[in-house]
């Protein structure tokens, strides 16, 4: 007699539980749900890091704390959300798939041509569409994928940004990428080295490191937009906020270089859309 | 790049809900014995799987997904308990058991109510040891706490345990069980 009477009783108090799990229908929507609010939470902060740039609303410094939700009036089901505007007005904002969706391609054609480590997320790349009139004009895009290398997993970051829709922000303003730093604010990267060099054929890029785990360019093109390219193995760093309880094993040196990089940042291939 | 996405859905749709299908009572039963209430248990499930699928493609799928589930149950159990929500406990509400000769209505109230009764971190030391049978080590690094923590917190347990259960034979547990 020992503590396998404690488990004895254990299992005793318990075995109502064994007729729990024989159907993961409801277990897989509410998963399914919370994938949809997690996308559409990220979606407001992009639409609202637009706003930012293009008309210049600042958030109070109490919205920090919850970009994503601080504007949002109400929510209605999944795709559809309504932004309060400063101005009073309302607008709904929808989802379709992004035109810059090949932006994947583009970017695994530098950095792994076989996809034998780079995969895309698992939701598609989609633009925000706003009820709310606004001129047509040039767009970019981005995404976020995962590096698989070495049993690990690692994160790449790529984006393409307008001319006005990145750079400096006022102080109480939520911030975006900027063209003298190293840094994609709403992920956990960070680089110890960040300086500009002189490409061969002069083109000036922004690279950084982190050691041999983290790798970062940037390039203003001549259009004034600027183009970023990430790769992380610290796949825990795609979020500030993700659970501290999270497992995920980290790829200690991503097979990139930062050659790879620079020509992703620098290929005309990636594009502006205009909508 | 458009077909991926689908076929990626697809799967992870398939193995979590094989892995829903093999470990849902056993995830449930933990949160019953962490929390002490059957719909409370049932939330923190539901919970813990949702984060779970959210965060599957970026699981390796060699039991890491059960250590990140557990993690969220251990923790969020806790937070739960915090609650003012949760404040209400009815013994009444604890969930029927087939009648059989060795466990008795009051059998079952009894272990419950003093696992309920045990300091937080005491319970999740119990349930992660003897019912989930982890190490003092795995245990001190799900809890975050030191090896010797798990140590005096089992045997702190063990001995409120003993003094509230009336099976002779749990007067002899010990803490050695590493």
């Amino acid at each position: 007699m020992n503590d396998n009477d404690l488990l004895d009783r254990m299992t005793r108090s318990t075995a109502w539980t064994e007729e729990s799990g024989t159907d993961s229908s409801a277990d897989l929507a509410r998963g399914r749900a919370r994938l949809r609010r997690r996308r559409v939470g990220s979606g407001v902060a992009v639409v609202l890091t637009a706003a930012v740039a293009v008309t210049g609303i600042t958030l109070g410094t109490s919205q920090l704390d919850g970009q994503a939700e601080a504007p949002v009036t109400s929510t209605s089901p999944d795709p559809t959300i309504i932004i309060g505007m400063p101005d009073g007005r309302t607008c709904t904002v929808t989802y379709v798939p992004a035109p810059t969706a090949y932006y994947f391609d583009v970017l695994a054609s530098h950095l792994d041509a076989g996809r034998t480590r780079l995969k895309p997320d698992q939701i598609p790349q989609q633009r925000a569409v706003s009820s709310c009139p606004e001129p047509e004009k040039p767009h970019g895009g981005g995404f976020t994928a995962t590096w698989e290398e070495a049993g690990g997993i690692g994160v790449v970051y790529f984006g393409l940004a307008e001319k006005g829709a990145y750079g400096p922000v006022p102080a109480n303003a939520m911030p975006g990428l900027r063209a003298d730093q190293c840094l994609q604010p709403s992920m956990g990267t960070r680089f110890t080295s960040c300086r500009l060099i002189t490409t061969d054929d002069g083109k000036q890029v922004r690279v950084g490191t982190t050691g041999s785990q983290a790798f970062w360019a940037s390039y203003v093109r001549p259009d004034g937009a600027l183009a970023v390219a990430m790769v992380d193995g610290n796949g825990r760093n795609i979020a500030p906020s993700a659970d501290p309880a999270d497992t995920k094993p980290i790829v200690a040196a991503p097979s990139v270089t930062l050659d790879a990089l620079i020509a992703a940042v620098t290929d005309p291939a990636f594009q502006l859309e205009t909508y | 790049m458009t077909g991926q996405p689908m076929r990626g859905n697809a799967r992870r749709d398939r193995e979590f809900s094989d892995y829903v299908l093999n470990r849902r009572s056993r995830l449930l039963a933990t949160a019953y014995l962490l929390c002490g209430d059957r719909h409370a248990a049932e939330d923190l499930v539901q919970t813990a799987l949702a984060k779970l699928y959210v965060a599957w493609p970026r699981l390796k799928h060699d039991g890491s997904e059960d250590a990140y589930v557990r993690r969220i149950l251990v923790n969020a159990g806790i937070d739960a308990s915090r609650r003012p929500w949760r404040r209400e406990q009815s013994a009444a509400e604890l969930p029927e058991l087939p009648a059989t000769p060795a466990s008795g209505l009051e059998d079952r109230d009894e272990l419950i109510t003093a696992l309920a009764a045990l300091a937080p971190r005491q319970r999740r030391v119990v349930v992660l040891r003897y019912w989930l049978g982890l190490s003092i080590e795995e245990v001190a690094a799900d809890l975050q706490i030191t090896t010797g923590t798990v140590k005096s917190q089992t045997s702190k347990a063990l001995q409120n345990l003993r003094s509230q259960l009336t099976d002779p034979r749990l007067a002899e547990l010990t803490e050695d069980r590493s």
